[in-house]
C-alpha cells in the first residue's frame, strides 16, 4: 500500500523514501526498492535519522514520502520525526512495533512507536492485515488534509502480524488512485517563492506554531470522518474510527486495548457474552489525537474498565492506561485498572485476558499498574 | 500541478533577489557570511535550494517571520543535511528541475555529527554540492572544540589548547572517490569562482571546505579574515587543491615561505598556550609531502583512459579566451590524430569552457594527447574516456557541434 501510495503521485511531484532495514520491518523496504514507480525513487541511507532525513526533504519539494521502521530504529530517527512534524510534512511511517534494547529482543511490544507519543504526529495502531492496508491509505489522505498536515504513525504488531498471513483485499491501483488525489503541499519548495524551512523563532511564535499544531490535531476527527466516508464510497467497506467497540451498550466491565491483543480480547469477550456476562471491548485505533470524549462514548456504561498496555513507561505504568484515566478525570464512579502485559513479546492468551476480567471483577478499588503474566 | 507556470518544468529560473541579504546578525568579519556572498556570485543569479543544519548560518538569517535568504533554504536538524539535500535533490530531478541542491554546513556539521550521514551521501554519489564552512570550532554555541580545530587552539573545551591535530576531512572525501572535491579561499577570489563553476557543471557529490575565520572563536580581529585566509595558504596550513574522482590531485597554490608564526600571531587562541610552533611547523611539511606526491603525476602523466566501450573522448575544462579551441586542436593535430567530433559548453560563471573532443586514436595515443593537452597553460583538467558522448546534457544545449575540416581549426559559432 506503500508503493500504491507512491505510484497514485506519479501525476503530481512523485515519490521519494530513505529507508533503512531493521527487523522486523526489513521486507517493506525490500518491497519497496523493488517497487517499478512511475515517478519515484527509493534511497537506502546509513540510519533511520537519515532515512527521515530523506523524507523530510523529499517532502519539503512536494513529493509524497514514507517509510518505515521499528524499535531502536524509530528511537534513532526521533529527532527527524519531532522535525517532520514541526515542518508540518504529511509523511507517513509504519511501524512494526518491536521491544527496545537492549538487552536485544526481537518481539513485539509497542513501547517504541508510543515513545514518540509526544511528536506532532498521528498515531494509528491496526489489528489486522486489512486493517493495515486500509489505515495507510486513510493516514495519507488525513495526513495531506489542508487541515492538518501532520506526519502519521501505523502501527502493527512486529511478527505477529508483520510476519502473519491473512486474507486481505487489496484495492488495485486504480480504486487507490480514486481516493487518494495528488499531493499539493502548500508549504512545499517553490521557486518564485523563497522560504526558509526551520529558521529561528521567538518564543512566542513557537508557542503559536505549537498551538496551532494542536488545532490540526483537534481537525482530525472530523477530517477522518469524511475521509471514511470516500473510503467506504470508494472500496465498498468501512475501516475503523477512533475507538472501535464491541459489545459496550450494556457492558458493566470493558477491556481496552490495541493492536492483535484486542483480537484475543474479542474472543473472550464472545466468550463470556456467551456465558450472560456483560463484558465489551474497546480497540485503541487512534491514540494522536487521543480523543477523550470519543473513548468516553465508547466506553458507555462500563464501571469497571481494564485497559491492557503492552508498553511501560518507568515510573509511571501503561501508556494508553494514563489515557484513559485522563479521559475519565472526574468520573469516580469508574474503577479504570492498568494491566501491564505482553512486555517484550511475552504471548497474551485467552488465558491470561481471562484472569485479568476476573481480577478485575473481584477489585473493590483501582490499584498501581499492575504486570501481569500468566499463571499468576 | 506545476507551479511557476511562466516558467515551465525544466527552465533555469533566475532570481532577483541575493542569496544572502543584507540585514543578518552575522558577526563582524564572518568568514561564513562573506563565503556565502562569494557564493551567490559564483552562481550569477540562478536559483537553487540552500539546505542547511542547524549551525550559523541557520541562526544568523534572521528569525521568524524574516529570512536574510533570498533562495528557499531547509533548516535541517544537525546531522542531516546531506539527507534533507538527498530528498531534495531526488525531487527535483524527477521534476526535472535544474536548480542546485547545495549543503551550507559547518566544521560541526561534517567534521563530527553529519560524518555519516555526509558519509553516505557522497558513497551514492547523490547530485549534491556540499560546502562545509570550516571555521574550526563550535562557533554557534560559543567556541567549543571540534575535530576540525588545529593542535594547539585555545578553545572554551580546551583550555590548554587542542593536544590533537585536526581531522583530514579532504582526504576522507577523497577516498570515497567523489567527483570533485576542493579547497576554497576567501582570499582566492579567482580559485574559489573556477572550483565553484566546476563545481556547478559536474554531476554528482561535489565536496568544497572553505576555510572561514572566526574573530569570535578565533579571537581575532575581524578586519583580518581575508588576511588570516591569504596566511593560512601562504605559510602552508590550509593548501589549495583540487581532487577529481579521488584519483587525480591538483595544487592550486603553493606555500611561498611565509612563517607559520605571521599566521598564528593573529589569532590569540594560540596565544597563552604551551603552543609548540616546531611540531606545528612538522605536521605541515609532512602534510605538504603527502599532497605533493599525491599530485606529482597530475595533470602530466595521470590521463588514463576510463570508460566501457564506444568512442574515444577527450574532456577538456579550459578557461574561456580566444585562441585556446585552437591550441588544444593543434595538441591533437601534431600528433596525427583526427578530431570527429567538437562539443563546446560554456559554463556559467562566462570564464571556463568544457571542450569534448570524439578523437580518432587508439588509447595510448590518445592518453599522449591528454598528456599534451595538460601542459598547455589556460587547460585546467583533461579526462580521456571511452564510451557514449556524454554531452549534450539534458539542462544545457552545446554551443557548437560540427565535423572539422581538416584545412580548417575547428571555431565556436
Amino acid at each position: 500500500m506503500l508503493a500504491a501510495a507512491g505510484e497514485a503521485n506519479r501525476v503530481a511531484r512523485g515519490c521519494c523514501s530513505g529507508v533503512y532495514p531493521i527487523t522486523p520491518q526489513t521486507e517493506i523496504m525490500e518491497s519497496l526498492t523493488a517497487y517499478p514507480f512511475t515517478k519515484g525513487a527509493v534511497v537506502t541511507v546509513e540510519s533511520e535519522h537519515s532515512a527521515m532525513g530523506v523524507c523530510i526533504g523529499a517532502s519539503i519539494a512536494g513529493a509524497r514520502a514514507y517509510t518505515a521502521s521499528a524499535a531502536n530504529g524509530l528511537l534513532y530517527m526521533t529527532e527527524n520525526v519531532f522535525a517532520a512534524g514541526y515542518y508540518r510534512l504529511p509523511i507517513v511511517l509504519v511501524a512494526a512495533n518491536r521491544t527496545i534494547g537492549p538487552p536485544w529482543n526481537i518481539w513485539v511490544d509497542q513501547g517504541d512507536s508510543l515513545a514518540l507519543r509526544d511528536a506532532a504526529m498521528l498515531q494509528f495502531y491496526c489489528e489486522s492485515h486489512q486493517d493495515l492496508v486500509d489505515t495507510i491509505l486513510v493516514a495519507f489522505r488525513v495526513a495531506e488534509d489542508p487541515r492538518v498536515l501532520l506526519p502519521a504513525l501505523v502501527a502493527q504488531d512486529g511478527f505477529v502480524l508483520s510476519h502473519a498471513l491473512m486474507d486481505v483485499d487489496l484495492p488495485d491501483q486504480t480504486q487507490v488512485d480514486a481516493f487518494l488525489p495528488p499531493l499539493d503541499l502548500p508549504h512545499r519548495i517553490r521557486r518564485d517563492h523563497p522560504r526558509i524551512y526551520g529558521g529561528l523563532t521567538w518564543p512566542r511564535d513557537t508557542q503559536r506554531q505549537r498551538e496551532d499544531i494542536e488545532h490540526a490535531m483537534q481537525a482530525v476527527p472530523h477530517v477522518m470522518e469524511g475521509v471514511l466516508d470516500e473510503f467506504e464510497t470508494v472500496f465498498g467497506r468501512r475501516p475503523a474510527g477512533a475507538f472501535p467497540a464491541a459489545c459496550t451498550d450494556d457492558a458493566d466491565l470493558v477491556i481496552v486495548a490495541c493492536n492483535t491483543m484486542a483480537r484475543t480480547a474479542m474472543h473472550v469477550v464472545e466468550a463470556r457474552r456467551a456465558r450472560g456476562e456483560r463484558v465489551g471491548l474497546v480497540r485503541a485505533k487512534l491514540f494522536r489525537p487521543f480523543l477523550r470524549d470519543e473513548l468516553v462514548r465508547a466506553l458507555g456504561s462500563a464501571r469497571r474498565v481494564a485497559v491492557l498496555d503492552r508498553n511501560h513507561s518507568p515510573g509511571s505504568g501503561g501508556i494508553f492506561w494514563a489515557e484513559v484515566v485522563a479521559s475519565l478525570a472526574g468520573r469516580s464512579d469508574v474503577l479504570v485498572q492498568d494491566y501491564i502485559v505482553g512486555l517484550g513479546g511475552t504471548d497474551v492468551p485467552h488465558a491470561v485476558i481471562d484472569a485479568i476480567v476476573d481480577d478485575l471483577a473481584a477489585r473493590e478499588c483501582a490499584g498501581p499498574p499492575v504486570f501481569f503474566e500468566e499463571g499468576g | 500541478m506545476a507551479d511557476d507556470p511562466a516558467q515551465g518544468a525544466g527552465a533555469v529560473v533566475t532570481r532577483s533577489e541575493p542569496l544572502w541579504r543584507p540585514g543578518n546578525s552575522a558577526c563582524a568579519g564572518c568568514g561564513m557570511s562573506l563565503g556565502l556572498q562569494w557564493l551567490d556570485q559564483a552562481l550569477h543569479g540562478g536559483m537553487l535550494t540552500l539546505v542547511v543544519p542547524a549551525c550559523c548560518a541557520v541562526a544568523t538569517p534572521g528569525a521568524f517571520p524574516d529570512s536574510a535568504y533570498g533562495v528557499p533554504a531547509v533548516g535541517s536538524t544537525f546531522a542531516s543535511s546531506p539527507a534533507v539535500a538527498t530528498g531534495v535533490s531526488r525531487v527535483h530531478e524527477l521534476n526535472d528541475e535544474p536548480d542546485p541542491t547545495i549543503c551550507w554546513a559547518g566544521d560541526g556539521g561534517t567534521y563530527d555529527i553529519g560524518m555519516a550521514t555526509l558519509s553516505a551521501a557522497a558513497e551514492r554519489n547523490e547530485d549534491v554540492i556540499y560546502v562545509c564552512y570550516d571555521n574550526e570550532i563550535y562557533g554557534n554555541t560559543g567556541g567549543q572544540r571540534s575535530s576540525a580545530t588545529p593542535a594547539g587552539a585555545r578553545t572554551t573545551t580546551t583550555p590548554a589548547g587542542k593536544p590533537e591535530p585536526k581531522k583530514d576531512v579532504m582526504a576522507i572525501m577523497a577516498a570515497h572517490g567523489v567527483p570533485y572535491a576542493a579547497t576554497l579561499s576567501l582570499a582566492h577570489h579567482d580559485d574559489f569562482m573556477r572550483k565553484l563553476a566546476v563545481a556547478q557543471t559536474t554531476r554528482g557529490f561535489r565536496f568544497l571546505l572553505l576555510l572561514s575565520p572566526c574573530p569570535a572563536g578565533w579571537k581575532s580581529e575581524p578586519a583580518d579574515t581575508v588576511e588570516l585566509s591569504r596566511l593560512a595558504v601562504a605559510c602552508g596550513v590550509f593548501p589549495l587543491y583540487e581532487v577529481f574522482n579521488g584519483r587525480r590531485y591538483r595544487i592550486n597554490a603553493r606555500a611561498d615561505g611565509t612563517p607559520l608564526e605571521d599566521y598564528l600571531a593573529r589569532q590569540k587562541r594560540f596565544a597563552g598556550v604551551a603552543f609548540d610552533v616546531e611540531a606545528a611547523r612538522t605536521a605541515t611539511k609532512e602534510k605538504w609531502a603527502r599532497l605533493e606526491a599525491l599530485a606529482a603525476n597530475f595533470p602530466t602523466t595521470d590521463v588514463s583512459v576510463t570508460g566501457d566501450a564506444g568512442h574515444l573522448w577527450l574532456r577538456v575544462l579550459v578557461e574561456d579566451r580566444p585562441s585556446v579551441l585552437a591550441r588544444v586542436a593543434g595538441q591533437v593535430s601534431r600528433r596525427g590524430v583526427n578530431i570527429e567530433t567538437v562539443v563546446v559548453r560554456h559554463l556559467p560563471d562566462r570564464a571556463h569552457t568544457y571542450i569534448t573532443l570524439g578523437v580518432d586514436a587508439d588509447e595510448a595515443t590518445a592518453e599522449r594527447v591528454a598528456r599534451g593537452i595538460a601542459r598547455l597553460d589556460a587547460v585546467v583538467d583533461v579526462e580521456p574516456f571511452v564510451g557514449e558522448c556524454p554531452e549534450p546534457q539534458a539542462e544545457q544545449e552545446p554551443k557548437a557541434e560540427m565535423r572539422p575540416d581538416p584545412d580548417t581549426p575547428p571555431t565556436v559559432r
